[in-house]
């Protein structure tokens, strides 16, 4: 019971702030934190109440009858994989709505789209039924749409009408996956826990039905090439909501990938293996060349979480445990650093310069020293400096790499040329950033310092990076036993097609 | 015939596209989720190897479900128009904008509306469309995975209505506009609450139509 509390917890709020006249926005931002800390204090009960013993089965799980029709029940629970990400969530949630404080047109709407939104993805996380999942799948598509085209910047309309199509194809090719594993398994069932048990898929439906679910699943994930919603998207987005897209929704994404397309069919992802490795270098290689060339501040954040999330569906593409621990601690690195950089470009320094263009920036360093050391840090976190958790998150994938044989070693080499064009760019964009010099606006007036909800919300997210940068166990320990069962179903899937 | 019924759901939705006037828009998405309904019945007769499957059976229900969610749906939609062009005076969707400030209890009523016949989940038209397209899936799998994209087709002109008329600014002659009643809402609500609930609780709906869909698909595999 207690996991799925973060589901209604967020979707009470959504309608209660809904409902509160938006002249009280001192009363909505406050009840928004208050939701968004009990969700991260509901996930942080459900990691504390894991049991290591059973990590490799589902917990906290309930399970009521919906539609027998098909076959459709409403099932949720909890292993190590989904609690990582629900505490990523929590966080996010929270930090979203720090970066957020100054809002006043119609914050009551922008909450209860937000909290929306928030719900659908901790939904998506909980579920075992593969209905269910598909439900809230959808349920968070809509919100990002409003949030997008009543609260966004620049080209809004287009980019929230991008990034829904998008995700509405995702979800349509991901669904007509689903159905086929419903008729594929024998069973009429949407069950995950008993497919992933007792579903037989033939070696045939395997290979014609994985890449359906795993590009439909991918295209939230930011796969090249079907990325192009990510930058448009994250950019013309308000703060809030583009740290939710670049820190969670893209997680939906590779969540489904690994939980149901790598999970439900592993003898299809065995089969798929290279391509998906040669699609995820093209990722981190294309996202980082892109970045490099962006003058947009907004922009080179949107390519970078296109190129991070390439190491993650490398490590899903190794399918061996150090790879696939690997992408589940790069979910959730990505998603605390990559809602940092979002809130620093979107908001921080937005704020003060009131400019985006790397053109327009001026001595930010001696203008607005902390906010330029802040992220300097998240820069080098995101460029996996050793000590941060981007480090041990990109190094368990590049192992796993290495030992997966099946790999050409061109993956290899293209992954190299990845991490140096990671390097390139990160550096290059702090330098031009805040070191820079503007001839059109050079003034050396100090800007204002940071405020407490932004120190609070940078000093959240930069210390849980560098938590797990230190102690990585702290996940590790959670995502081994759960991601057991999948590895297991590999290593007989392995067999099977060599 | 089924890809009739894909050309019908299409076109539908392109023509509905193009439409400024708001009750032509209707009436062309009326024929988008009829096709639905077409689609559902066709995929019935391409049935390669029905025995021992479910899939008519489920195929069967959805058209049902969605015909009775249409029925809601678009009364309502229709109502809801028809209030606005009393306002307003005007069913043309170019001189809206920005409703969702100057009428929200009204933008509440049309959104979920317009939601239930996009297909958004816990409302009537996902339970539907989702029968429909799981049974027929089994029947003829290619072309369900195009009408699944067809789908898409009908998201696009809804959010195009719900985005000229809710988002972007005010037309300025209009920014005086009534709400609409407690009482609107309250007269228009049955039809809300069906809608809800056949989403949240397909299955008692189902129950009544079972034993007919249940002799009908013995019937036609004979």
């Amino acid at each position: 019971m207690t996991a799925l509390l973060t589901v209604i917890i967020s979707y009470l709020a959504a309608v209660v702030l809904g409902i509160i006249p938006g002249r009280h926005y001192r009363l909505i931002r406050g009840l928004a934190l208050v939701t968004g800390l009990s969700t991260l204090a509901v996930s942080l009960v459900c990691y504390g109440q894991f049991r290591l013993g059973e990590g490799g089965t589902f917990q906290n799980v309930i399970e009521l009858p919906w539609i027998p029709a098909i076959g459709a029940e409403f099932k949720v629970g909890v292993d190590g994989l989904s609690i990582s990400l629900l505490m990523l969530t929590g966080l996010v949630a929270v930090c979203g709505v720090l970066f957020t404080w100054t809002l006043r047109e119609r914050a009551n709407q922008f909450y209860a789209y937000y909290f929306a939104l928030i719900g659908g993805v901790f939904g998506v996380f909980l579920s075992l039924d593969l209905f269910l999942l598909f439900v809230f799948y959808e349920l968070a598509i809509v919100p990002k749409y409003f949030i997008i085209a009543i609260w966004g910047s620049g080209r809004k309309t287009y980019a929230a009408m991008k990034l829904v199509l998008f995700s509405f194809v995702g979800s349509a090719v991901a669904l007509l996956g689903l159905i086929a594993i419903y008729y594929g398994s024998g069973q009429h069932t949407f069950d995950l826990v008993q497919l992933m048990h007792s579903g037989e898929f033939s070696p045939k439906f395997q290979i014609v039905v994985f890449p359906v679910l795993f590009v439909g699943f991918g295209i939230l994930a930011g796969m090249w090439p079907f990325h192009t919603w990510a930058p448009t998207g994250h950019v013309a987005a308000p703060t809030a909501a583009s740290m939710l897209l670049a820190g969670v929704v893209m997680k939906l994404g590779a969540y489904g990938c690994l939980r149901v397309a790598i999970g439900l069919l592993p003898e299809g992802a065995v089969y798929w293996a290279p391509v998906v490795g040669w699609i995820a270098v093209i990722n981190i290689v294309y996202g980082a060349l892109i970045a490099l060339v962006q003058t947009d501040f907004k922009y080179v954040i949107g390519y970078s979480s296109v190129s991070h999330m390439g190491f993650v569906l490398l490590g899903l593409a190794t399918l061996n445990e150090v790879g696939l621990v690997g992408a589940s601690l790069q979910m959730f690195s990505h998603g605390v650093i990559g809602a940092l950089l979002f809130a620093l470009v979107g908001s921080v320094v937005y704020s003060r310069t009131r400019s985006r263009q790397l053109g327009d920036f001026h001595n930010l360093v001696q203008r607005m020293p902390g906010i330029c050391w802040t992220f300097v840090a998240a820069g080098l976190a995101s460029m996996g400096l050793p000590g941060f958790s981007g480090f041990v998150a990109e190094l368990h994938v590049l192992i796993g790499a290495w030992n997966q044989d099946r790999f050409s070693i061109w993956i290899m080499v293209m992954a190299g040329i990845g991490v140096l064009a990671t390097f390139a760019y990160t550096l290059v964009k702090i330098h031009e950033a805040f070191f820079g010099k503007s001839s059109a606006s050079a003034s050396d007036e100090p800007y204002a310092p940071m405020t407490l909800a932004e120190k609070i919300g940078c000093g959240l997210l930069l210390s849980i990076a560098t938590v797990i940068g230190i102690y990585p166990p702290l996940l590790t320990s959670i995502l081994e036993p759960s991601l057991a069962p999948i590895l297991e179903a590999l290593a007989a899937a392995g067999k099977e097609v060599f | 015939m089924l890809a009739f019924a894909l050309i019908t759901l299409l076109w539908g939705a392109f023509i509905a596209l193009r439409q400024r006037d708001l009750k032509r828009v209707l009436a062309y998405s009326s024929l988008n989720h009829v096709a639905y309904c077409m689609f559902g019945i066709f995929a019935l007769g391409a049935a390669v190897s029905p025995e021992g499957m479910n899939a008519p059976a489920i195929a069967v229900q959805g058209v049902i479900l969605q015909m009775f969610a249409h029925g809601i749906g678009i009364s309502g939609l229709f109502y809801a128009v028809g209030k606005l062009e009393a306002v307003a005076g005007s069913r043309d969707i170019h001189e809206f904008g920005g409703l969702g400030s100057v009428m929200p209890r009204y933008v509440f009523v049309f959104g979920l509306l317009v939601f239930s016949s996009l297909g958004l989940p816990f409302l009537a038209g996902f339970a539907a469309e989702i029968l429909i397209f799981t049974g027929a899936f089994a029947l003829a799998p290619w072309h369900t995975g195009l009408a699944l994209l067809g789908l898409l087709a009908t998201a696009v002109f809804l959010l195009n209505i719900l985005q000229r008329l809710f988002t972007g600014p005010v037309n300025p002659d209009r920014s005086g506009m009534a709400d609409i009643s407690f009482r609107e809402v309250l007269y228009i609500s049955p039809l809300l609450v069906l809608t809800v609930w056949i989403g949240v609780f397909p299955d008692a709906w189902l129950a009544f139509s079972a034993p007919f869909v249940e002799s009908f698909t013995i019937l036609i595999s004979q």
